[in-house]
């Protein structure tokens, strides 16, 4: 599986992988996956959260069990999405088509058009309610007297959440955006699992290219150079968020 | 007038809450029923027919073969083994690892708390290569010991960092009290510490169950043997046969979530409480 004795070859692996068109089409597909998924999750998480920390009855029901599909196992809800999402006898095509939406079966995985944003939907479905009962979790922090005497001093809705709430719970909506952010960027399984890169490298991220290249096609060195790539990718990231947005990062840690 | 506007605009409110945590509810409870459906449904209702809101014959079939003729019980060992393994390890190492964080003054401290977030950041594939090719050197390859030691490696940064945030919240004045009474180090962890953050250890505990539990990539990438495999990847398992029984996965999914569903039913608050407990300090 490994090479028995390779050879030294310096730098080699990094500038013919730098060289190649699909490097460059995979750096690409996981730049489109990663924003594309926070894009979805995180405004739809906070909106979420936001509508948990209202009153209403079954409360402290819903700010438990809102977490739930997000601890069942990734290859649970992701073959079950899979099933559903099948052409024919899948349930979703057969709903589409009873109230009208559609004439011919979309083929959601298989079609190399509409795979990345499938596997993308699939992927918000499992996360946002991660984020939702993080923020949850920050909103509740809020005092409630800051809201009383803003409605007493005739504050509308709009400007309660533009100026209360927003700004408390930014920073944790800032940290926890980079943190999903990091684990996209070289998130496995959903990928694998749905398209296994495919169709015809429509879903082909970097994470989804080691794998395969690492323990499909048995090229060790180069799943490591790609590895690395990512690494140094990631670490940059970290660095500049550690200059631009820095204030914040000490709250995560003390 | 203004009376009568403000009640209005209260209920529409009230109306928009219902209707949007009605639309959630139907979003994720939709996926799960329809999973429990194709378990019950019979192999020729599922694949020549269309689907239906409920089944025309229920069967249990589907469990009846998963558990007699299918590998899952034999998966169902292994995801335990390992589960369980990481929870208590990940337990003992991350109070000890917290504890020195919070309360030992030693070199290298800061160094040390950061490394360990930057394994909590930078997860999964890109460790891939290098474990595979460290359990084969070793002698761990195919073997679930492997899986559990890098499944701690996964679970230690958060553990360790909600343990501190709890410890940090202990009033240095008790354990100084307690020093001065004659109390060794670890009478002051064993006795003083750890009953006051129950539920931080509870917190630690399922999210290193849940984790190991769920874990896909490791498991694959570790083990050849079908009879080591997990059940997360022994079930993926069963989509690369030429047929594939959705019924029989589906039975199987519904069997590895009732678990988690009880555990959570039981302690999920706690858990939450935990969870959001660091997002709260942090």
């Amino acid at each position: 599986m490994v090479e028995a004795d390779p050879p030294f070859v310096g730098l080699n692996n990094y500038i013919k992988i730098l060289w190649t068109p699909e490097f460059w089409e995979e750096v690409k597909l996981t730049i489109i996956w990663t924003g594309s998924n926070l894009g979805l999750i995180i405004p739809i998480g906070v909106l979420i959260a936001l509508l948990l920390n209202q009153e209403y009855k079954g409360k402290s029901f819903f700010r438990t069990w809102t977490l739930l599909p997000w601890m069942f196992p990734i290859v649970v809800t992701t073959l079950m999405w899979r099933w559903m999402l099948y052409p024919v006898s899948g349930v979703i095509n057969h709903i589409l088509k009873q109230i009208g939406m559609i004439t011919a079966p979309i083929e959601f995985l298989s079609d190399s058009s509409i795979a990345m944003f499938t596997v993308v939907l699939v992927n918000t479905w499992r996360w946002t309610p991660f984020v939702a009962i993080v923020i949850l979790g920050t909103l509740q922090t809020i005092p409630k007297d800051i809201y009383e005497a803003a409605t007493v001093d005739g504050a509308g809705i709009f400007q309660k959440f533009f100026y209360i709430t927003l700004p408390h719970i930014l920073p944790s909506v800032i940290i926890n955006s980079f943190i999903l952010m990091l684990w996209l960027f070289n998130m496995f399984p959903p990928i694998w699992l749905l398209t296994q890169g495919g169709p015809s490298r429509a879903t082909m991220t970097l994470a989804i290219s080691i794998y395969k290249k690492g323990f499909q096609i048995f090229r060790m060195s180069e799943a490591a150079t790609l590895s690395i790539i990512l690494l140094i990718i990631l670490s940059i990231t970290t660095w500049l968020y550690f200059k631009f947005v820095g204030g914040k990062w000490g709250r995560l840690n003390d | 007038m203004i009376n009568r506007d403000a009640k209005k605009r209260k209920f529409i409110l009230k109306f928009g809450i219902y209707l949007g945590l009605g639309l959630i509810s139907l979003i994720y409870v939709f996926p799960i029923y329809w999973v429990f459906v194709t378990s019950i449904s019979g192999f020729k209702e599922l694949m020549f027919e269309p689907p239906k809101v409920f089944p025309n014959a229920p069967t249990i079939e589907h469990y009846i073969y998963v558990i007699s003729s299918s590998k899952y019980l034999i998966f169902l060992k292994n995801s335990l083994f390992v589960s369980i393994l990481v929870s208590i390890l990940t337990l003992i190492m991350s109070v000890c690892f917290a504890y020195a964080l919070s309360n030992v003054r030693f070199y290298g401290k800061y160094f040390l708390s950061k490394t360990i977030l930057m394994v909590y950041f930078f997860p999964g594939i890109l460790l891939i290569i290098p474990l595979f090719q460290m359990a084969q050197k070793v002698g761990l390859y195919d073997n679930l010991i492997s899986v559990v030691i890098v499944n701690i490696l996964m679970t230690l940064p958060f553990s360790i960092w909600t343990l501190k945030l709890y410890f940090d919240d202990i009033p240095k004045e008790i354990s100084e009290a307690a020093k001065i009474d004659g109390c060794s180090r670890f009478d002051i962890l064993y006795r003083i510490f750890l009953p006051l953050v129950l539920p931080g250890l509870a917190t630690v505990a399922i999210y290193s169950f849940v984790v190991s539990w769920n874990d896909y990539l490791f498991p694959a990438v570790l083990i050849s043997d079908i009879d080591h495999q997990t059940l997360a990847v022994g079930i993926a398992g069963w989509t690369s046969s030429y047929s594939i029984n959705w019924g029989q996965i589906a039975a199987a999914s519904i069997m590895t979530i009732i678990p988690i569903v009880i555990f959570f039913a039981s302690v999920g608050k706690l858990f939450i409480k935990g969870l959001t407990g660091g997002a709260v300090k942090g």
